[in-house]
């Protein structure tokens, strides 16, 4: 019976599943388990088995894999003799270059020349490879030499004894002899990495660290001399000690305390080191360390600052605040945190104790202007703005990921007070630590920017607009100032909006979005010189734009149209329909004109005309191209005017055509463009009527529709977006209805695909609204 | 330290954008990064972390004395020792030592 897998199938086949379910274990499985099992005679036996029933290449590289380590423990358990049995069954098998220089080496290994030499010819066109072979038995023959087991054999006796006689000269201090009896070796020599470390050796006595690493850096790392002084070139080596893991690293240094041995001290810490473990309280650590503290404050007074920056250190990455007081008491506070608030500080960032980071960092703050050690006067206000602002940011964060203030509502309406078991807000609050922090450094923008970021998210948009003007005359370079005070001033300065729209054009003229905010600042500049009767300026302002093709199209060409009436008060007569507009354009282009109109607060009876054709309008029967170009038309007024009542009226009426068209029989295509409207323009019937449109093979086409128009219109409008996912939160049961039927993978695919953009936009419309408290 | 950017560069802490951009330069051009890649890795972070008065603030800060360890002063204390000539068979003893 094979062998079979542990825990595979075939375990329990008696039991329960059938014999043909069980897995044979392959040759090659079984010698890695007995490699892995340190089983290696086993190992060795089966893959010398596998090699002479199948000597294919991958079998044989088997073989070599497990050879090197057989031969590594027979030689541990001091069997001599089996080695060679090892090797010269190796040599039975097919052998490149390579495979016959590993071969060698483990001949070399076993310090056994002869053979070395006697299988050199077969490398004969291998130059490299014969030196490093002989370099290999060069390295074994060394040492049993000076461990006074063996003789060298003729061929590498010279340069043996020159290595033990440089090795003599370097012991004593006479670096001259040994000098010279190095020269007689040559870089071709199999010696010449003894003669690199012995030179690296001597300069590393005399502090020449520069030339010992120079020599080292220089050795073969598979060879004895490279690992023979990899202990003192990681004390010295900054690169290699880089190069080294950190178990290699703790293992070396201990071997480097051996070697070069410092009244213990060296070590002593060393083993402290090893101590501190992830998680585990610092207490005894500190303990042993304020006990090792006296011998070096009379010893090496200098390393004694140093010493208490390590504890510090240790502390900022795994201290708990009573660690504070035993650090105290030993080694006392560093300059730059004379009350250890700062320690506080970082330990409760790191523990995540949002109240003690508040008090701790707060009160550094007001102790940094007399921490000389931070620097001069204007780098301690420097550093005290930028931890306000860390500190305002971190109460931001802390803000944003507990309950919005809806939820909050929420709570008043069931009669529970949402803050009554929760920790009063810390203060100062974000708003008075910006406010501080550009106080402190009123020459840098980021508290500036950070307190008019803020204040727009707290919807304070007037004080957003007086800190945007602060920081636009002081760095009128600043982009997103520019791009904030060109959206805000559409409505605190509409007559600034051009100015910074134009800024903000001029610092990033690839951005497409600010050619956009450049077309609409245009725009309500424009009617704000209609109002001024400017119509030379506002016809210039117009004429000097490029060609605009997007949504702004319509309402520009609306108010151009306007301006020779309106200088001539001849308003009766409507400006006809320009022919660069699209077919069907009429209802729009009513609509757009009255819009217009009444943006630039003509009085009433002088826009009477307009006004009643726009009455006419929401009456008229529209074709289905009509309605889809006075769609888009009022949406293009949303993103220039925002939720004014006008408009909401004009979305009423439009809301009424939709349902009535919507009812009319029609084709796919016109269904899913009057689709898009009715999602934009939130009728919950409708919707439900046009999701139970997905059929057939437009279903991708729907999605991708969809996508769009919530990505235009969530884009602006948060709460539109917010309405749009309550509706189609109300509409999920049924949408689940509809897709386990044959529409169903279509469907889903689509409404998760709305989820998902809503979900960027406006979460609270998806989620659990209480989700947050299991958090 | 090892890391004191300060340190790295040659520079006194007192220095400012000027004099250390200065030095940085001295360097790169003294440690080209085809020539010297570790070396020059460690120069440019340490530049980055003290060049303009925002980063050095920000370093002295939040990572003054957050780099130090006490395996770096266990080798100052060895480095300070006086180094003795090591005989080949502590060496190999050495190698065989956990």
């Amino acid at each position: 019976m094979p062998w079979v897998k542990p825990n595979s199938p075939a375990k329990s086949a008696s039991k329960s599943a059938t014999p043909a379910s069980a897995v044979p274990l392959t040759p090659a499985d079984l010698i890695e388990r007995a490699e892995a099992a340190n089983k290696w005679s086993e190992a060795w036996r089966l893959s010398l088995e596998l090699c002479k029933a199948k000597p294919d290449p991958s079998s044989i590289a088997i073989l070599d894999r497990v050879a090197p380590k057989y031969v590594d423990f027979l030689m541990l358990q001091k069997d001599r003799a089996t080695p060679r049995t090892v090797i010269e069954k190796l040599s039975t098998f097919p052998a490149s270059p390579e495979r016959w220089l590993s071969i060698l080496r483990l001949w070399a290994r076993l310090g056994d020349s002869d053979q070395v030499e006697a299988g050199l010819p077969k490398l004969a066109d291998h130059s490299a490879m014969c030196l490093a072979a002989r370099a290999h038995v060069a390295d074994t023959i060394i040492q049993q030499s000076v461990l006074g087991k063996r003789q060298p054999p003729e061929a590498y006796r010279v340069g043996t004894e020159a290595i033990r006689a440089a090795f003599a000269h370097y012991e004593v201090g006479n670096d001259v002899a040994m000098n010279e009896v190095l020269a007689t070796i040559g870089m071709r020599s199999p010696f010449s990495e003894w003669k690199l470390m012995l030179r690296g050796l001597a300069a590393f006595s005399v502090q020449d660290d520069p030339r010992a690493i120079e020599n080292w850096s220089r050795l073969a790392p598979d060879r004895y001399p490279a690992r023979m002084i990899a202990p003192i070139r990681q004390r010295i080596d900054p690169t290699y000690q880089g190069s080294l893991d950190a178990t290699v690293k703790q293992s070396l240094a201990r071997k480097a305390d051996f070697l070069c041995p410092s009244d213990g001290l060296a070590s002593s810490l060393r083993s402290i080191e090893a101590k501190v473990k992830p998680d585990k309280p610092l207490k005894s650590v500190l303990d042993e360390l304020a006990k090792l503290l006296p011998v070096i404050r009379t010893r090496m007074p200098e390393l004694v600052v140093r010493l208490n920056q390590a504890v510090y250190a240790l502390l900022t990455r795994g201290g708990i605040p009573e660690d504070l007081r035993r650090h105290e008491k030993s080694f006392g506070p560093l300059p730059i945190d004379p009350k250890y608030n700062r320690l506080k500080a970082i330990i409760g960032e790191s523990i995540d104790e949002l109240g003690m980071v508040h008090g701790s960092w707060l009160a550094y703050i007001d102790e940094i202007p007399r921490i000389e050690v931070i620097g001069p006067p204007e780098v301690r206000r420097q550093a005290q703005a930028i931890l306000l602002e860390r500190l305002s940011n971190k109460l931001i964060e802390e803000e944003g990921d507990g309950p919005s203030d809806e939820v909050r509502g929420m709570f008043g309406v069931f009669g529970l007070d949402f803050d009554q078991e929760n920790i009063p807000p810390l203060e100062p609050n974000p708003e008075t630590m910006l406010r501080r922090a550009s106080k402190l450094t009123p020459e840098r923008i980021e508290p500036r920017f950070a307190l008019m970021t803020l204040l727009l998210s707290t919807g304070k948009e007037k004080e957003a607009f007086a800190e945007g003007l602060i920081i636009s005359e002081a760095f009128p370079d600043h982009l997103g100032t520019a791009e904030l005070m060109a959206d805000l001033a559409l409505t605190h300065a509409p007559s600034k909006a051009m100015e910074y729209a134009n800024r903000a054009y001029q610092l990033n003229p690839l951005d497409s979005t600010q050619e956009r905010r450049r077309i609409q600042a245009t725009l309500i500049e424009a009617r704000n010189g209609l109002r001024l009767l400017e119509y030379d300026r506002v016809q210039k302002m117009l004429t000097d734009l490029p060609s605009v093709t997007n949504e702004f199209q319509l309402p520009l060409a609306a108010l151009q149209a306007w301006i020779e009436p309106l200088r001539t008060r001849a308003l009766k007569t409507i400006p006809p329909v320009p022919v660069t507009l699209w077919p069907d354009s009429e209802a729009a282009w009513i609509f757009a004109l009255a819009t217009e109109l009444n943006r630039i607060e003509l009085p009433k009876k002088l826009r009477a005309e307009i006004d009643k054709r726009l009455t006419a309008l929401w009456k008229a029967p529209l074709n289905m191209i009509q309605i889809l170009r006075l769609g888009t038309t009022i949406q293009a007024y949303r993103v220039i005017d925002g939720d004014l009542a006008s408009l909401k009226t004009a979305e009423k009426h439009f809301r009424a055509i939709l349902k009535e068209s919507f009812s009319r029989s029609m084709t796919l295509d016109e269904r899913i463009s009057m689709g898009w409207q009715v999602m934009i323009f939130c009728i919950a019937k409708e919707c439900k009527d046009f999701l139970k449109t997905f059929t057939g093979p437009a279903k991708k086409r729907i999605e991708y529709d969809l996508l769009s128009v919530l990505s235009e219109m969530t884009g602006k409008f948060a709460s539109r977006a917010f309405k749009i996912g309550m509706k189609l939160r109300q509409l999920k049961p049924r949408i689940a209805k509809l897709t386990d039927d044959e529409n169903g993978p279509g469907l889903r695919m689509i409404v998760e695909s709305i989820e998902h953009r809503l979900t960027e936009v406006a979460p609270h419309a998806l989620d659990d609204p209480f989700g947050w408290m299991d958090k | 330290m090892m890391n004191d950017p300060y340190l790295i560069l040659g520079v006194d802490r007192q220095s400012n954008d000027a004099v250390i951009r200065q030095r940085y330069l001295t360097l790169v051009r003294e440690f080209p990064p085809e020539q010297h890649p570790a070396r020059f890795a460690e120069i440019r972070a340490a530049f980055e972390r003290i060049q303009t008065i925002d980063a050095r603030v920000r370093t002295i800060i939040f990572e003054e004395g957050r780099d130090e360890t006490l395996g770096g002063v266990a080798d100052a204390i060895a480095e300070q020792t006086t180094r003795p000539r090591i005989a080949f068979r502590t060496l190999l003893e050495a190698m065989d030592r956990a």
